[in-house]
């Protein structure tokens, strides 16, 4: 993901609360300090159907909004 | 290793404290480093002493641990394997541990940040299981043997304080394990000859030698 970030191309992470400072840290180590991490609650493994919808609710805006701001 | 006074002259590589027992615990508990238990003081003197076992430059680094791809030199692998209590003869298969397990095939980033219990198995095999008196048998895994206890903590501490394994930072490990202390054992290539592990492609070796060291991953099983 570092690599594309580097090559321009609009960019994020998708991360559960719990990883996020875990994100930035190796954010950083990979030379993309800025990369845009997309915020969803934890955990990720063993739900239903129904709530990984809900994850994907909370994600699919912030995906949106970065890829508005990349293009304005 | 004429030129270590050197080195600790550059900038962050070495602090000033007194060399007291209480007040260098202090200092490493307050700065984050280590795995909570008490260290020996990593003095320029016994880092020295360390370093009279390694034939490599001291500042020039032998891998990148994960996950914050810190790079280990024999200087700070040194000052790692001092602080566990290990004696300096251990030092060749502390770096030599570290090398198998930053080899990209290993995945060490894999098992420094899940949230898995694992922790880095290290089995070692030949001569020098006999010359540093490495424990293959009963209580293998500990407690009481000298080899095994410091050659696995400073394998942990290279983890945590080179890599950045720290809990909830960079090891995201739920409950974490005892195994994540001291993980380190000698195979008892005498009892099992046939599957003797230096007889398969997975191993580092110490040139010039016939010691081999394994990389594994090992966690309970899930169920």
């Amino acid at each position: 993901m570092s690599e594309l970030r580097k090559r321009g191309l609009v960019t994020a992470v998708i991360t559960s609360d719990p990883f996020m400072k875990l994100g930035r840290t190796q954010a950083k180590v990979f030379g993309v300090p800025d990369l845009p991490l997309v915020q969803i609650p934890h955990p990720l493994g063993g739900l239903s159907l129904e709530q990984v919808e809900g994850r994907s609710l909370i994600a699919t805006p912030q995906v949106l909004k970065l890829i508005e701001d990349n293009v304005k | 290793m004429s030129n270590l006074a050197d080195f600790l002259k550059a900038p962050d590589a070495s602090l000033e404290s007194d060399d007291d027992f209480d007040a260098v615990n202090e200092l490493v508990m307050k700065r984050g480093w280590g795995d909570g238990l008490p260290v020996v003081p990593p003095t320029a003197a016994r880092v020295e002493k360390m370093l009279a076992f390694c034939d490599r430059p001291v500042n020039e680094p032998i891998a990148k641990v994960a996950p914050r791809y810190g790079e280990a030199t024999p200087l700070r692998l040194a000052a790692n394997a001092v602080m566990a209590g290990c004696k300096p003869e251990y030092f060749p298969l502390l770096m030599l541990a570290i090398e198998a397990m930053c080899e990209e095939p290993f995945n060490l980033y894999g098992v420094q940040a899940t949230t898995h219990l694992c922790a880095p198995l290290v089995i070692v095999n030949g001569p020098v299981v006999q010359e540093l008196d490495i424990n293959c048998g009963h209580n293998a895994f500990g407690p009481g043997w000298p080899a095994n206890a410091t050659i696995g903590r400073a394998i942990r501490l290279t983890l945590l304080n080179i890599g950045g394994a720290l809990p909830g930072v960079g090891d995201m490990s739920t409950f974490g394990a005892p195994s994540k202390y001291s993980y380190f054992v000698a195979e008892n290539e005498a009892r099992r000859p046939s599957t003797a592990i230096s007889s398969r492609k997975t191993k580092r070796a110490i040139p010039g030698s016939r010691c081999t060291s394994s990389a594994a991953c090992r966690g309970r099983p899930a169920r």
